[in-house]
């Protein structure tokens, strides 16, 4: 072994890696066995390597080799077959260390029934049968009791396994329970995006970021939580592209950038407000794109501050053809014209500036701007000498970086999660959307606006596996069961409240807003009963009455995808499933069997659920539409799949088609249905004003700039102001995906197994902390231990806290006890589950810090 | 053949995703890292380095640097860690006599030892009982001498091996395939068109310790801010 | 005599529990001891060290009064190369436990590298060993030979008393001289070990070899000093005052060397200026600025007191004087490690960072609940094995001394 002198030059090498092998295994164990490298030498013979997907919730969607031997997992590896050598190889650290978890001690073994308190650990191990029959019990009987839709679904989201996470949806819509729409409950979904583009939300692929010569970051920390993808980003800036990122703390990715600029918490829109100042005043956008693509040439009634409809105006009346969820709106060239909310072919001549009399056909007149002229006068305000006092970013700057992105084609601005996840996240995005649309940049290579966050998108028609024959599902958003129901909601409310839970994939009294509130809910038996399925033994597990062993993605079949690249994966299971797991799809068609028995029959009962799972790939394959046309099982076992696109070359680049071939927005967001989200932008066009009423009550019709906190955090508590000076910012580490691997032995030895909280050195020096001291960051709500790290690239009065830590490790606090669930109204104008709909806005919350053993 | 690497510390993005790799792949008990990440000046990784106004955070990696002038080779009273005829620096794991000299010779803190039997540092971590992660496979090399083994004996030294396991079948060392950014490329020295040399003569390479005279085969390319 | 078996049982005991902890070592693995990855050599090189030290006595009395004939110093050259044997002998002993698989120790013998300082010094370590048994055994001859009993010395049957007389005056010379170089080189050797080490900044200086022999000179005479006199005892203090004053005068001598090599050393290491230097400097003034005081105060204070007409003038002060010096030098040893290895190698400047000396943190080799895995520096206390274990060469050189005296004559006759 190892005598004959290989010639290891690299292509020798890429040459072997992409000569794998591939063998048709029995159905149902490993199906796909890839021999990599050179031919199996004695000894070796036992080796298979078994190519899957990695599917945490972490949106990568890696392709994994596991090398597998005796039935056991030995080492994962990236499987790196992408098609486009620039994807390989994708994977981190976390995907490499699977093995900790798989195999590690939290693992759970056999079906648990709670027999103390909830959270005491107290349970005893029960049969499978017992503990489906206990539990498809308890849900009967409180179905019974107080509706099936008083029982709440969370599955999280979809994309890391369509498979089983439909299996879920599809008894969760039989049993006509509620679900949790994982995309809001995250606190993941960018409300600029259906404000903006009536889209969910949009994101151009990685591979594009080489196309672009500009790019914005704005509170997004690229190299930390998009592993795979950072390489990219230094590609484009390699082959010339200017980074600039904008975020109060120093991160790994403004250590990368070109420049940095240390702005103040949560003044994303004032820089970007003041930036848009700059390209109006100077006349650096693209007039021609925003009269094509953009409602900022339709009328605004300067009466009452609504658009002015075609219909209202005397002599013009709406097009015949304007459906329902669309409405005529109103330009001006000389003289007044509909606007039809399909066509976006406005007159180039028409008027964006200034103001003319318009005769309504009541034969009132009113006075009318467009919506331009509107956006001017808004932007007024943000002068630089303003913005340098509210953002911190120096006048020069300001205007340099306008000028200097207008004259710089692509732009991509990419919007961090963690930014977005505030109370005024919305406006964010909206003030930043107008960076690439007033510039041009959208719908074309390299360029537009982009949120990488949530493995949420559905990127392909799945209602015939998701939803049985047509059913009605009910959603609600998860912020209500903690903060109750509003007036204003939307959402249908279930009369009784939610009363059970159940709980797959997630780990919600950890992770969840307030979720010692949560915890309360089960101890007051507010929650009378909660089921969870995990492969490990989570903090929410303990605080289940009924705990049911599933497997990881190592061992069962699944179909992934994400937003985030383009690629179809099939997960294949490298091993049996360890212990006493199941697969979640065998767990939920017995639960379905017990429940009722006319409900197995959907759930394929002659098959073994692997079997069973192949047989809904192929049912989702032949009834996903354009996407996934032509795509079949076999192509999926040979390697990853793109899916396909409109775009040339199948890329990913969001409205290319509205912008290419000027069809209206938005493009359909699925699984809604186009009517559900046209309504978002009914004039069919990039909407910067939003004339509902609740948005002009808000003063939010035009992008503003909300300072964080007043409508808040302060609203709730004017106290808070004094008390509470320092954001408490919950943000992501390499180690962990949210709270998976927060007990990954590996990922514990290179962080010392400890929480931290990261302080700058002037706030340390003021509260007496010193790097490695225990500090408690506590607010009204909770609080919670963690050690000190003094960062000088830390900004101001925050405390920042690498989320996703098991409770174990915080002394059994959860870090969510200082969050609050605020709801936005303007977030309840509609609701389309993980579209429009309140969610969690994690960032806004204000704490203090101490140094432990320090009196308050 | 000389073999050696290239470590592009301006693609590098600090993740560690090539320790762990590298922890799985070569079998490294608890609290034994052949490779690690760490952020030159930072009391912890990836926080800042310096000043106000004046900030940076690089990434270093460092494995054994398989020095052409071996420190560790030289003290090893047994012959234990020698030379391939490849320029790698492997350890025999039955001729090492854990006198921990090349620990105390090494410059760049590479070298690992086997306080304990590994096995039982595994077991109180609490994996599934009997489970052991690593490449499963013993590897000697063309004379027999054990270089790799998933089970390492208590008492010994280990470090990096390149990977001696999987580069032998002609595969690339797993930190080079674990490395999402493209970090690391791997290849022969004496090649003089194999990427790794094409990189060295193009791109200014830094050496660690270049002033002990070790001579090590792992370069790194500096990381730099594209000059505008 | 039943104040020497005492003495010989409590060695035994020592040597006992140093084997137990010994042997349990062997069953957990070196964990049991404090050292880790950092901090890879610890009490056991040290202690090596120490009684490598302490061995050069031997050899130094006997080939000084070979070479420089001082005459007054001959009545102990039994004593002398007892002592040193007994020290090699404990010395040598001790690098077994360091071992992490001493079950292939001979492996060093099938697959030497001669470039090892290792091997160098195993190889003059044996022959020193050797070398030193010699010199106890032909010095030993006439009298085994006058009483009929002895040890591998059947072949002195045939020769007349006066034949093995002169054979054993000849040949104590011959070995003497021989020997000689070998304690010199055992010393040397031994510094080469560390001071070869480009990467350890403390130890890389070629003053460490002259450094050792002025060192061992010192407490290798002190130690055959201190075993003279107990051998003696204070009856006879006054017979033998001139060769124990010669015996303090050279250990005073000698550290007048040392002293003047440290303090170049020193010198060396700071003037630069260079940030390893300085930190280096600020571990042995601050960090371990106890044992360093340890190390150059008490040796100092002996150098000083043996200088003094009382300080070599009575039995107690010269005890206390040696075993003072005996504290220092053990001090010395540890120092060797503490400096060497909490100033790791690779340390970096971070430019525009004001940042000159970064180190770079090692994987200790272990995890445990609450203790980081990786480390800029370790904190290195030996842990109560380690000490056990470390008594075996104590143990062994009491053991050998004492019965050595016991059963033969070494003490001069009156």
């Amino acid at each position: 072994m190892g005598t004959q002198n290989l010639k290891l030059t690299r292509r020798h090498f890429l040459k072997l890696t992409a000569a794998t092998g591939v063998v048709a295994g029995t159905i149902g164990t490993a199906s796909v066995i890839r021999q990599a490298g050179a031919a199996p030498k004695k000894g070796d013979s036992k080796i298979n390597y078994v190519r899957t997907t990695c599917s945490p919730n972490c949106t990568g969607a890696c392709g994994m080799n596991a090398l597998v031997e005796d039935g056991e997992i030995k080492s994962i590896i990236q499987a790196a077959d992408y098609p486009e050598a620039e994807y390989n190889p994708r994977g981190c650290l976390k995907g490499l260390s699977m093995t900790n978890l798989i195999y590690g001690p939290d693992r759970l073994q056999k079906p648990l029934i709670l027999k103390g308190k909830p959270g005491s650990g107290d349970f005893k191990e029960a049969s499978w049968n017992e503990t489906l029959d206990y539990t498809a019990g308890r849900l009967k009987e409180i179905a019974e009791k107080y509706g099936p839709e008083s029982i709440g679904v969370i599955f999280q989201v979809g994309g890391t396994g369509y498979v089983q996470k439909g299996a879920v949806s599809r008894l969760a819509t039989l049993a006509g329970w509620t679900m949790h729409h994982a995309y809001d409950q995250n606190g993941d979904l960018p409300m600029f995006w259906p404000m903006t583009f009536g889209v969910q939300s949009e994101e151009i692929e990685p591979r594009e970021w080489h196309n672009s010569r500009y790019v914005m970051v704005f509170g997004s920390n690229i190299l930390a939580t998009r592993i795979p993808d950072a390489h990219f980003l230094l590609e484009a800036r390699n082959k010339g592209a200017k980074i600039m990122v904008f975020d109060p703390n120093f991160s790994p990715t403004a250590a990368k950038a070109d420049e940095w600029f240390s702005i103040k918490p949560s003044s994303d829109a004032a820089v970007a407000l003041g930036l848009a100042r700059v390209l109006i005043e100077e006349t650096l956008y693209d007039a021609n794109f925003i009269k094509t693509f953009t409602d900022l040439p339709l009328l605004v009634r300067v009466d009452n501050g609504k658009r002015l409809k075609a219909d209202e105006v005397k002599g013009l009346t709406k097009p015949s053809d304007t459906p329902a969820y669309r409405e005529a709106y109103v330009a001006y060239n000389g003289q007044f014209m509909a606007v039809h909310p399909e066509k976006l072919d406005l007159p180039l001549d028409v008027v964006i500036e200034g103001e003319v009399d318009v005769t309504l056909k009541t034969g009132e007149t009113v006075k009318v701007k467009p919506a331009f002229q509107l956006l001017k006068e808004n932007l007024s305000q943000y002068t630089p000498e303003e913005i340098e006092k509210t953002a911190g970013i120096l006048k020069d700057d300001l205007l340099r970086i306008a000028r200097e992105m207008a004259g710089t084609k692509p732009l991509h601005v990419i919007y961090g999660a963690g930014n977005y996840q505030w109370y005024h996240g919305d406006l964010k995005g909206r003030a930043l959307a107008l960076l690439p649309v007033l510039t041009g940049n959208i719908g074309k290579p390299g360029a537009g606006i982009s949120t990488y966050a949530g493995q949420y998108r559905i990127r392909f028609k799945v209602a015939e596996w998701w939803v049985p024959e047509g059913k009605k599902q009910n959603w609600l958003p998860f912020l209500y069961v903690l903060h109750g129901p509003t007036k204003t909601m939307k959402a249908k409310w279930p009369k009784n409240g939610i009363k059970a839970l159940i709980v797959g994939w997630g780990n919600p009294f950890d992770q969840h807003n307030m979720s010692n509130k949560l915890r309360e809910m089960v101890e007051k038996e507010d929650l009378e009963f909660v089921v969870t399925t995990d492969f490990q033994m989570t903090t929410s597990c303990q605080y289940s009455h009924a705990v049911l062993p599933a497997v990881s993605w190592y061992e069962k079949t699944d179909l992934v995808a994400t937003p985030v690249h383009p690629y179809l994966q099939l997960q294949q299971p490298a091993v049996d499933p360890l212990y006493e797991g199941k697969p979640e799809f065998w767990i939920v068609r017995e639960l379905a069997k017990r429940l009722n028995p006319d409900f197995e029959k959907y759930f394929y009962p002659d098959l073994e659920p692997n079997q069973a799972a192949e047989k809904v790939i192929e049912l989702l394959l032949e009834t996903g539409g354009p996407e996934v046309a032509g795509i079949t099982l076999e192509h999926l076992r040979k390697g990853p799949v793109r899916l396909k696109s409109e775009v040339p070359g199948g890329r990913q680049i969001p409205f290319y088609e509205q912008v290419q071939h000027k069809k209206p927005f938005p493009p359909v967001s699925l699984p809604a249905k186009l009517e559900q989200t046209a309504q978002f932008v009914k004039s069919g066009r990039i909407e910067f004003y939003k004339d509902e009423d609740l948005m002009l009550q808000a003063g939010e019709a035009l992008p503003v700039h909300k300072p964080p906190f007043e409508e808040s955090e302060y609203a709730l508590n004017p106290l808070a102001k004094e008390k509470y000076q320092f954001c408490y910012v919950t943000r992501n580490a390499i180690y962990r995906v949210h709270s998976t691997h927060s007990n990954n032995v590996w990922m514990n030895e290179l962080q010392e197994g400890k929480p931290r909280v990261w302080l700058s050195p002037e706030d340390g020096q003021e509260k007496g902390i010193k790097e490695g001291d225990e500090v408690e960051i506590y607010n009204d709500r909770g609080k919670l231990t963690a050690y000190a790290i003094i960062d000088p690239g830390v900004g101001r009065k925050q405390a920042v806290f690498e989320q996703g830590w098991w409770s174990r490790y915080l002394k059994g606090a959860s870090y969510n006890s200082l969050t609050y669930p605020f709801i936005k109204p303007t977030h309840e104008l509609y609701f389309v589950p993980g579209m429009w709909s309140p969610n969690t806005a994690w960032n806004e919350c204000l704490c203090d810090v101490r140094k432990v053993g320090d009196s308050l | 053949m000389r073999l050696g690497m290239v470590i592009d510390l301006d693609r590098c993005i600090g993740c560690r995703s090539c320790a762990v790799a590298c922890k799985s792949h070569n079998a490294q008990p608890p609290g034994t890292w052949w490779n690690r990440v760490f952020t030159p000046g930072a009391s912890f990784h990836q926080a800042a380095v310096g000043k106000d106004g004046a900030l940076q955070m690089e990434s270093l990696p460092v494995s054994c640097q398989m020095c052409d002038n071996p420190a560790c080779q030289k003290v090893c009273p047994s012959g234990a860690t020698y030379t391939d005829e490849q320029g790698v620096v492997l350890i025999d794991y039955e001729r090492c006599i854990g006198c921990r000299y090349c620990i105390a010779a090494c410059p760049y803190g590479v070298r690992q030892y086997n306080w304990e039997d590994p096995k039982k540092a595994k077991e109180r971590v609490g994996y599934e009982k009997g489970y052991e992660y690593g490449y499963p496979e013993d590897f000697r090399d063309k004379d027999g001498r054990l270089v790799f083994t998933p089970n390492r004996p208590v008492g010994v030294v280990e470090k990096c091996t390149f990977c001696a396991q999987y580069t032998s079948q002609g595969e690339e060392p797993a930190c080079v395939r674990g490395c999402p950014g493209k970090v690391r490329l791997f290849g022969d020295l004496d090649d003089p068109n194999s990427e790794v040399s094409k990189l060295i003569k193009k791109r200014q390479p830094i050496r660690l310790k270049e002033e002990l005279g070790t001579s090590p085969k792992v370069f790194y390319l500096a990381p730099a801010k594209p000059i505008r | 005599m039943k104040k020497s078996n005492l003495i010989l049982g409590l060695a035994g005991v020592l040597i006992l529990i140093s084997l137990i902890a010994w042997g349990y070592q062997i069953n957990k693995g070196l964990i049991v001891t404090n050292m880790r990855n950092p901090f890879s050599w610890g009490l056991y090189i040290a202690t090596f060290a120490f009684f490598v030290g302490v061995a050069a006595g031997g050899l130094i009395i006997s080939s000084s009064v070979y070479l420089f004939n001082i005459e007054k110093l001959k009545p102990f050259t039994r004593i002398a190369s007892l002592s040193a044997f007994a020290s090699i002998l404990g010395a040598g002993a001790m690098i077994f436990p360091d071992m992490g698989r001493v079950d292939r120790v001979w492996n060093i013998f099938v697959y030497p590298n001669f470039k090892s300082p290792l091997v160098w010094d195993v190889v003059v370590i044996s022959a020193y060993l050797l070398i030193t048994f010699l010199s106890v055994y032909v010095q030993l001859l006439p009298d085994w030979k006058k009483e009929g009993r002895g040890f591998l010395n059947g072949w002195t049957k045939s020769h007349p008393q006066e034949y093995v007389e002169a054979f054993s005056k000849k040949w104590s010379k011959r070995v003497a001289l021989v020997g000689l170089p070998v304690a010199i080189l055992i010393h040397t050797v031994t510094a080469l070990i560390f001071a070869t080490q480009e990467s350890r900044g403390w130890w890389n200086t070629a003053v460490l070899p002259p450094d050792f022999v002025s060192v061992a000179i010192a407490s290798g005479t002190a130690f055959v000093l201190v075993i003279a006199l107990l051998a003696v005892g204070k009856d006879q203090f006054e017979q033998y005052k001139e060769a124990f004053q010669r015996m303090a005068l050279i250990v005073a001598g000698a550290l007048v060397v040392h002293f003047f090599f440290v303090s170049v050393d020193l010198l060396i290491h700071g003037w630069w200026g260079s940030p390893e230097g300085k930190e280096v400097l600020s571990l042995i003034f601050s960090h371990y600025g106890f044992l360093y005081g340890t190390e150059l105060l008490l040796p100092a204070f002996t150098m000083v007191f043996f200088l003094t007409k009382k300080g070599k003038n009575s039995f107690n002060a010269l005890i206390i004087g040696s075993l003072l010096l005996f504290i220092g030098v053990f001090a010395h040893r540890l120092m060797l490690m503490y400096p060497a290895f909490n100033s790791i190698p690779l340390t970096l400047a971070i430019p525009g960072a004001g940042i000159e000396s970064w180190a770079y943190p090692v994987a200790i080799g272990q995890l445990q609940e609450g203790v980081p895995v990786f480390v800029s520096s370790w904190a290195y206390t030996p842990s109560l094995v380690e000490y056990a274990v470390a008594l075996l060469p104590f143990g062994l050189l009491v053991f050998v001394v004492t019965l050595a005296l016991k059963m033969y004559n070494y003490v001069p006759q009156k």
